[in-house]
């Protein structure tokens, strides 16, 4: 009797330590970091356990632990937990850390903070003492051996209480197809905790996450076996013989401190679990492993693959419905297509619509609990009776060994014409895409001119080319005119004979003009030595006769030769006469004599200006 | 003299309208007989409009040309439109109804392949005759007033002759572009009527190749009533001068 509600009790105490690890224990998936120290006085020479522990997720990776005041810290290693809480699911990570007291005294172990998720959380500050060796009581963090730790350690013994078994539900599959993986610990009258869910190195396969593990007792050859059952889903990648394994799980298996009994029978109060509840125990790390298994690998066949194959691998069932079928042109219909049963959602392509008569937006997929639902809104453009064509979804079949179609529709839909003065509202209308036509133009001849334009005069070459052979014309007078401007200065320049020849006519006129006021005061004298004066220069520079010779007689001779008329030469002789009178033998000259003498000499200096070249 | 040439040359230019008047007439009424689809009489009218006026502009050959090709006489279509041209080479409708007109002929590969390689053609045709008159002119009156400018500064004759030759040397080549492009536009004919050409100018002699309505050739020679031609690939022969229209 005794024998068996010890027994009882056992099961009872394993599943108390796998479920509630520690009074601490948080809600599920609620985030918080705790530092827990397993004893507040330290013997010196001892050592204690610290551990933080963060609740709610596993998602860091390490803690750094500060300085402490009077102890070496040492980093034992980073364990997980899952436990389930009236019901509900969650994990832990936790990072150990083994405190050795350098010396005596009241130290403060400080707040540790940790960043998870971009925010910051906190643990409490613990003080812990650290006594003399003398001064610690019975029962504390002093090491002692166990009485339970010699069968514990004993391997066989371990190995017959402790078992993990990996199982696929296929030893042959498809690449892509989902093969069933369930890994089991079997563990009987041993206290472990902080147990890992069970690793796999993932090669040629994709492992799913472990779904929440099942727990359950389990008569194995006449023994009752606590059962952990993890379940996931494998999916090879590559065709052939792929190794799954080994399956590895981690723990911490429970050690009696200070008490030397057998933790596999004796008394009622001699049990592990009254030990555990006077928290008597110490943790072993233990490392479970189950061997490899074997799975061959086949490849889609080739042949027969639709040209719209989805990409899924299983076996599935294929759903679309349209709604309302019955809608004014404008509004939206929306198209829903559902996927479901067994394979790989993630690697299914969803079937698309493709129809100028729609405006079709871009679809909303999601893929939750065993099938993958598409949502499309479609809005039918034009009044009228529309058909959503047939939709078509091709998948590979694993039971079958086939490629499978599954078509669905068509789904007529009456479109009715929008109200007045709605045609601009309706849905994404603005939004339309541009369908871009390939446009098709008429060819034909440009219509006739109907102005004719500047009209020449075909027939006649000076009609065309008139008004260039005048501008031209033109130009090239102005262009002599100017080229004779240029020689004229050129001449001057380079030719004294000529400048003085050139200037000798507008000097004498120049000259003249200055002699009028001479006229009207009525100074004889002056005005005809002036006027002789004027006449010599002009001679001498106009036809080159040397100042001096200018005599009568010779000057004649010259002016005769210029073809200078007679008459002219005569009177340019009196004038030089009436000259010498007035100059030399004071004779009296009246105003008009010398007006008209004036006169005379502009007139001669004209007519020698116009026949002396 | 001097003033007397002058004169002429006004009363030349100035007489140009005279005849202008008469000819818009004739190019009203045309318009009207071609929009009433009446292309023989809008052909008549615009052909007196030539003659009798005495007359022409591009718009009167692109006209001419309509009409014809209205009536399906390719040959003369294109021809018109090539007269059009000469006078306004960038307009774009004589363009667009040209090359529509050109589609429509027959033609073979060699031919076809020898006009694809004319760039001396469309060099010439860039300009019409008388814009290359006026580019050869200006370009000479620039060169006169690079010489007078040149002079009035009293540059050394050296850099004189320098710049002046230099603006000479554009100006030749220009005249010689003109030059060039009368050539180019008095060589030209067209088929009017689809014919054959022949290595001798007559009936009885050996039929060299088939000239299409609408084949754009180049006259090489006068004799009689023939005209050797060349086609645009090179090939040429003998065929009736009045098988073909002259530019």
């Amino acid at each position: 009797m005794t024998r068996i509600y010890t027994t009882y009790l056992r099961s009872a105490f394993l599943a108390v330590v796998f479920l509630l690890t520690t009074a601490f224990s948080v809600v599920a998936e609620d985030i918080s970091f705790e530092t827990v120290i397993d004893t507040d006085r330290v013997v010196m020479g001892a050592s204690a356990q610290l551990t933080l522990t963060l609740h709610g997720t596993q998602d860091l990776a390490q803690v750094v632990l500060p300085p402490l005041d009077g102890f070496e810290a040492r980093f034992v290693g980073p364990s997980t937990q899952i436990k389930v809480v009236n019901g509900e699911y969650s994990t832990a990570k936790s990072f150990n850390y083994m405190l050795i007291p350098l010396k005596e005294g009241k130290y403060t172990i400080p707040a540790i903070a940790v960043q998870v998720k971009g925010q910051e959380y906190q643990s409490r500050p613990l003080i812990v003492e650290v006594v003399p060796a003398a001064a610690a009581p019975a029962g504390t963090a002093a090491p002692a051996a166990s009485p339970a730790a010699a069968p514990l350690d004993d391997t066989q013994a371990i190995r017959e209480r402790v078992q993990m078994t990996v199982a696929l539900a296929s030893t042959a599959s498809y690449v892509y197809e989902e093969v069933p993986l369930v890994i089991k610990l079997y563990v009987r009258e041993l206290p472990i905790q902080d147990i890992t869910l069970p690793q796999i190195n993932p090669e040629g396969f994709i492992l799913s996450e472990f779904s929440r593990p099942k727990q359950y007792q389990e008569d194995v050859q006449g023994k009752m076996f606590e059962v952990v059952e993890f379940n996931a889903l494998l999916t090879p990648t590559r065709e052939g013989d792929i190794s799954v394994g080994p399956a590895v799980i981690t723990g911490s298996l429970l050690i009696k401190n200070n008490e030397k009994r057998n933790p596999f029978g004796g008394g009622v109060f001699d049990d592990e679990f009254f030990a555990g509840f006077f928290n008597s125990y110490q943790k072993k790390p233990i490392t479970i492993t189950a061997r490899p298994l074997s799975l061959k690998v086949k490849s889609l066949p080739a042949e027969e693959k639709p040209a719209d194959f989805s990409g899924g691998v299983g076996l599935f069932t294929f759903d679309v419905t349209a709604s309302p079928l019955k809608v004014k042109a404008g509004d939206p219909v929306t198209l829903r297509m559902t996927v479901s049963g067994t394979g790989d959602l993630k690697a299914v392509k969803m079937p698309a619509l493709k129809d100028e008569r729609f405006k079709i937006y871009d679809p909303q997929i999601k893929a939750v609990a065993g099938q993958k639902t598409l949502e499309q809104v479609v809005v039918p453009l034009t009044p009228g009776t529309a058909q959503i064509p047939a939709i078509n979804f091709s998948y590979f079949d694993t039971a079958a060994g086939k490629y499978t179609t599954l078509s669905r529709g068509p789904f007529t839909v009456e479109v009715l014409p929008m109200d007045k003065g709605q045609e601009f509202q309706a849905v994404g209308f603005a939004d339309r895409p541009i369908s871009l036509l390939k446009e098709k133009f008429g060819q034909d001849i440009v219509f006739v001119k109907d102005h004719p334009g500047r009209l020449v005069n075909k027939a006649s070459w000076w009609g065309r080319n008139g008004w260039l052979l005048l501008v031209m014309t033109l130009y090239l007078n102005v262009w002599g005119l100017f080229y004779g401007i240029y020689l004229y200065r050129r001449k001057l320049v380079t030719d004294p004979g000529f400048a003085r020849r050139s200037a000798a006519f507008s000097q004498a006129r120049k000259e003249m003009s200055e002699l009028k006021p001479l006229i009207l005061e009525g100074g004889a004298r002056e005005f005809y030595a002036r006027l002789v004066k004027v006449l010599n220069s002009y001679l001498e520079h106009r036809i080159n006769i040397l100042p001096g010779n200018t005599d009568l007689t010779a000057l004649e001779t010259i002016l005769l030769e210029r073809k200078v008329p007679a008459d002219k030469i005569a009177h340019l002789k009196d004038i030089f006469v009436l000259a010498e009178r007035a100059c030399f033998a004071s004779v009296s000259v009246s105003v008009p004599e010398m007006q008209r003498c004036f006169f005379d000499m502009e007139d001669i200096l004209d007519d020698i200006e116009r026949r002396v070249k | 003299m001097r003033f007397g040439a002058l004169a002429l040359i006004i009363l030349a230019v100035l007489a140009g309208p005279v005849f202008a008047d008469k000819g818009e007439d004739f190019f009203a009424q045309a318009v009207a007989k071609y929009q009433k689809a009446d292309y023989t009489a809008a052909i008549a009218l615009n052909e007196r409009l030539l003659k009798e006026a005495g007359v022409e502009s591009p718009a009167v050959y692109f006209n001419l040309g309509n009409c014809y090709f209205k009536q399906g006489r390719l040959g003369r279509a294109i021809l018109n439109y090539l007269k059009a041209q000469s006078l306004a080479p960038r307009d774009a409708d004589i363009k667009a109804n040209l090359a529509f007109a050109r589609q429509e002929v027959e033609q073979y590969e060699a031919d076809k392949q020898g006009k694809e390689s004319g760039r001396w053609r469309a060099y010439f045709r860039s300009l019409s005759i008388s814009e290359f008159k006026w580019l050869a002119a200006a370009a000479w009156m620039l060169t006169g007033i690079i010489c007078l400018v040149t002079l009035f500064a009293g540059w050394p004759m050296k850099r004189v002759v320098l710049c002046t030759g230099s603006a000479a040397v554009v100006s030749a080549y220009i005249l010689i572009a003109l030059i060039g492009a009368f050539l180019e536009a008095s060589g030209q004919a067209v088929a009017v009527q689809g014919t054959e050409a022949r290595f001798e100018p007559s009936e009885q002699a050996t039929v060299y190749f088939k000239v299409f309505e609408g084949a754009e050739l180049k006259v090489l020679r006068y004799k009689d009533e023939w005209l050797k031609v060349q086609r645009q690939d090179g090939r040429s022969g003998w065929i009736p001068a009045q098988k073909a229209g002259v530019l």
